[in-house]
């Protein structure tokens, strides 16, 4: 086959070449080695017009040249690469900014002190050692223990980890209503929780009673549903 | 004198590799070095010589990267690594067994038995 211009033959060659992101790198390379070709034969005593075709001429066969590079150039390995480079990209953005500040968190949390260590121990009426696990969705809280001081307040403590590491749910943080076998229930309260992979927290409620027999905690938020009863120390069982 | 080019096929590896482990070059160069040198017997089809370095590159043993050389314009460079000159070595040693069983086949019996 005969090409007028050399650009041409490129176009011959680019044409069997199926991984198109490698397409213009090929391009260049091939273009320089003609363009030096044509200068050679100019100094030589050539026109342009007789350089350009002596200069295709040297390269050979189109269909061989890009045959044979295609096969260098394998679409699924090209693609693969683009693909698994793209993962890696995604994967390291995601230890930055999400799996980074949770193992941060974790540390600190390592040595977070207990939130029953703020309650003065010469205040605690009694204290329950439970292990009462619930989950919403990924989110698993597991409550520990019931504290009772001498204020005449109740202390959940619990902690909560997430199945998935790089999920931060459950936001809204609503352990659910708090009641007593009495028929109290019990809205506000104050409390806190925080930390890393396992956070702690802790819910504490004013004013309960003393002789309550079990407290209860129901959680039904959008469909989420967990019960359940812990029977306390009435009476003067600690004291 | 022309070689025909499937001659040559079988140790353009050599070739390359050796004028690479001299300095790096691109892809003109390297055909212009191997006509210099070889008095153009090698006549290779220029742009067959692509395929080779690439594939090359994909083996890595030679990497690839642009630069403007003396002449100011840019140009793909290719440079040897570790695991090209090991393949250098490979390849000469290959190439040495061949010639010299090439050598003995057409020099004949006496040049076979003077070696036993």
């Amino acid at each position: 086959m005969e090409f007028q211009k050399y650009s041409d033959f490129l176009d011959a060659v680019l044409s069997y070449i199926k991984f198109p992101l490698d397409r213009e790198e090929i391009r260049l390379e091939l273009s320089d080695h003609i363009v030096d070709r044509i200068q050679y034969y100019i100094e030589q005593g050539l026109s342009f017009k007789e350089a350009e075709a002596k200069a295709i001429m040297d390269m050979g066969d189109p269909k061989d040249i890009g045959s044979q590079l295609n096969k260098e150039h394998n679409p699924i390995i090209g693609w693969l690469w683009v693909i698994s480079k793209a993962l890696v990209s995604i994967f390291i953005l995601i230890n930055i900014f999400i799996v980074g500040p949770r193992l941060l968190y974790l540390t600190f949390s390592i040595f977070a002190p207990s939130p029953i260590k703020d309650i003065p121990k010469e205040d605690i009426v009694y204290r329950i050692d439970i292990d009462e696990r619930v989950q919403i969705d990924d989110r698993v809280i597991n409550f520990t223990d019931i504290v009772y001081d001498k204020n005449g307040t109740i202390h959940i403590i619990y902690n909560y980890y997430d199945k998935k590491i790089w999920r931060m749910g459950w936001s809204h943080g609503y352990l659910g209503t708090i009641k007593d076998d009495k028929g109290n229930e019990y809205f506000s309260g104050s409390g806190y929780r925080g930390g890393g992979i396992v956070a702690k927290g802790r819910k504490s409620i004013r004013d309960f009673p003393r002789d309550a027999k079990a407290l209860t905690i129901e959680h039904d938020f959008y469909n989420r549903y967990y019960r359940i009863e812990i029977p306390l120390e009435s009476g003067d069982a600690n004291e | 004198m022309k070689i025909d080019k499937g001659l040559i096929g079988g140790s353009t590896n050599l070739l390359v590799l050796t004028l690479l482990s001299e300095k790096d070059m691109y892809g003109y160069e390297i055909i212009k070095e191997l006509e210099d040198r070889s008095d153009n017997t090698f006549e290779l089809k220029e742009g067959t010589l692509y395929p080779i370095l690439h594939r090359l590159e994909n083996d890595g043993f030679v990497k690839s990267y642009r630069a403007k050389g003396s002449t100011g314009k840019e140009r793909k460079y290719y440079q040897i690594t570790t695991k090209g000159e090991k393949q250098l070595i490979e390849e000469r040693r290959q190439w040495q067994v061949f010639s010299t069983s090439v050598n003995k086949v057409i020099g004949g019996e006496k040049h076979g038995i003077s070696k036993i």
